[in-house]
């Protein structure tokens, strides 16, 4: 019934490689999954002692619109920058779209767009130059140039600033021509670093309806942030991560259900109350009927109880194991 | 043949040429640098006429000419030692520092198009100062004592110390984290380079014709492992 899974926290050491040894994708490849657009198994990334993933595991699905949630430093820009090929991990695998980004990172490329956490728009060039620019970088046949640019322009709500330079547009613009750029190629993979950081309110609603637009076009939007609720509302599977390792994932519509089944709030006329867990709907379907029909008990309320993002962010956090240091005993000096 | 015309022709076709050379033309430094040679140029001109033109024979106007030429080329030497490292020495550093390298990283473009844009986009920037001062050369040539082909070689060898100088430039801006710290690494490597290449046992000074080619490779590999 419910996709979600909460991890048990590393089971298993992950191979460590040790300090420069060669960066390679040590586990072997998964079998085909047309229905995944991301899949991470035991992937470690190492800065000198400090493991900045230790052994993620994740599955990314096509078409949705996934939410990877953090504290500072618990490897969700390292994670992303691993799948948009900026970072070779120090062990696991990684397959984007069916393609091992790194034994093959100019055909992930092609397949995905990226917005890093800055915005890294401040040239003097104009909005059409900045967007012919990356056309002519994507090696896009020069004859769809206009039209795409048009399109994107439009897309994003900056038709009318086709010709005003870079530098002159305002954060939440700048932040629209960021992510105008990296649809630039059609991309089917989106992956977004903290896209709404720094905007206002009106930017992030246009940004979040933006968002949605895209996802009804097909295509998997990746994106990180710290902003809990607006991640809630707006994802359609969310991941929780912490001190570099999966914690919690699945869709948000599950959110709050434990991997045993669904936790039941029961209140009787008389105020007694009782949590319980069921497995199923069926199960649930029984216990209604088993309290009501057969023990004949006063029931004024039954239904599950759903944990929110922030409560599950909190929870992860508080059971979270501390950071893993490849030196067992060598905290980073 | 038509590899050769489809690589030479990927050159020049290269995004990042295209996009630097028109950050460069709007921006000023290339201007104050146009500005500052033919400035220096008519100054040097000036006073050689003045301390040694004036009042010689014709037949010893030759040797002036020639004074004149040398001085002249050596002067765009200078500009293209000193100009080059503060332009290109930020080059990726300034992609870095802006944040806007790993746009270019995560675009279809390998890192070597990136290196050889920056460094042909600075030689272009370089071969465009030295076309500024050809009217200034053209006086010397008018003058006498340097033949023409004297003049083709002065050209090709000052585009080819900004070839030098662009490459090792650029090769000291991959390792530098910010512009001005770019800036500083590639003096010191523009200042290094030549000590180095004395040094080379048996090649000596050759080595200049293979120091831009293994910098690009250094900066390619350079690019590829620090992001």
């Amino acid at each position: 019934m419910s996709d979600t899974t909460q991890t048990a926290m590393l089971p298993t050491t992950p191979f460590i490689a040790p300090q420069g040894f060669p960066t390679m994708n040590l586990g072997p490849a998964l079998p085909p999954d047309p229905t995944m657009a991301v899949r991470i198994r035991s992937l470690t990334k190492r800065y000198g002692n400090v493991m900045a993933l230790a052994g993620l595991d994740l599955d990314i699905p096509k078409g949705s619109l996934f939410g990877i949630i953090g504290p500072n430093g618990a490897g969700k820009t390292t994670m992303l920058s691993v799948i948009a090929t900026l970072l070779l991990p120090s062990s696991g695998y990684v397959e984007v779209m069916g393609v091992n980004p790194v034994s093959h990172p100019r055909d992930v490329r092609k397949l995905m767009g990226y917005m890093p956490d800055v915005m890294g728009v401040n040239e003097r060039l104009t909005v059409d130059e900045y967007l012919r620019f990356f056309a002519h970088a994507y090696r896009r046949p020069k004859s769809t140039w206009d039209t795409t640019i048009e399109g994107l322009l439009e897309l994003v709500n900056l038709a009318d600033k086709r010709e005003a330079l870079v530098d002159s547009l305002s954060r939440g613009m700048k932040q629209r021509l960021s992510l105008a750029r990296a649809l630039v190629h059609e991309p089917e993979l989106l992956i977004l670093d903290e896209p709404a950081s720094g905007l206002d309110p009106q930017a992030r609603v246009e940004l979040r309806m933006l968002l949605h637009e895209l996802q009804r076009m097909g295509k998997t939007i990746i994106i990180s942030s710290h902003i809990l609720a607006e991640l809630e509302e707006m994802c359609s599977h969310v991941a929780i991560i912490t001190n570099g390792r999966l914690a919690v994932t699945g869709a948000t519509s599950d959110l709050g259900k434990s991997a045993n089944g669904t936790r039941i709030k029961i209140r009787l006329a008389d105020g007694r109350e009782s949590e319980t867990t069921v497995t199923s709907l069926e199960a649930q379907r029984a216990l209604l009927h088993d309290l009501i029909v057969v023990q004949q008990l006063p029931v004024v309320e039954f239904r599950p109880v759903t944990e929110g993002l922030e409560e599950m962010f909190m929870d992860a956090i508080a059971n979270a194991p501390g950071p893993m240091y490849a030196t067992p005993f060598a905290p980073p000096s | 043949m038509s590899a050769f015309l489809t690589w030479s022709t990927g050159l020049f076709t290269n995004p990042i040429l295209a996009r630097e050379l028109r950050l460069r033309s709007r921006a000023r430094a290339f201007t104050v640098v146009v500005t500052a040679e033919l400035l220096a140029l008519a100054i040097l001109l000036t006073i050689l006429w003045v301390t040694v033109g004036s009042g010689v024979q014709r037949d010893e106007l030759s040797t002036v000419g020639a004074l004149m030429f040398w001085s002249c080329v050596g002067v765009i030497n200078l500009i293209i030692v000193l100009s080059v490292p503060a332009t290109s020495g930020q080059s990726i550093a300034g992609e870095r520092e802006r944040d806007t390298l790993a746009l270019l990283l995560t675009s279809a473009l390998t890192t070597g198009q990136i290196i050889i844009g920056k460094v042909l986009a600075s030689v272009v920037g370089v071969v465009f100062t030295i076309l500024a001062a050809m009217p200034v050369l053209a006086i010397c040539y008018a003058i006498g004592g340097v033949s023409l082909w004297a003049v083709m070689i002065s050209v090709v060898l000052l585009t080819w110390t900004a070839f030098v100088v662009s490459s090792v430039s650029i090769l000291a801006s991959t390792h530098a984290s910010t512009s001005s710290r770019g800036i500083t690494m590639a003096y010191t490597y523009a200042v290094l380079t030549p000590i180095v290449a004395s040094c080379i046992p048996l090649i000596g000074w050759l080595s200049y014709l293979v120091i831009p080619f293994v910098a690009i490779a250094m900066s390619k590999t350079q690019l590829e492992t620090r992001i």
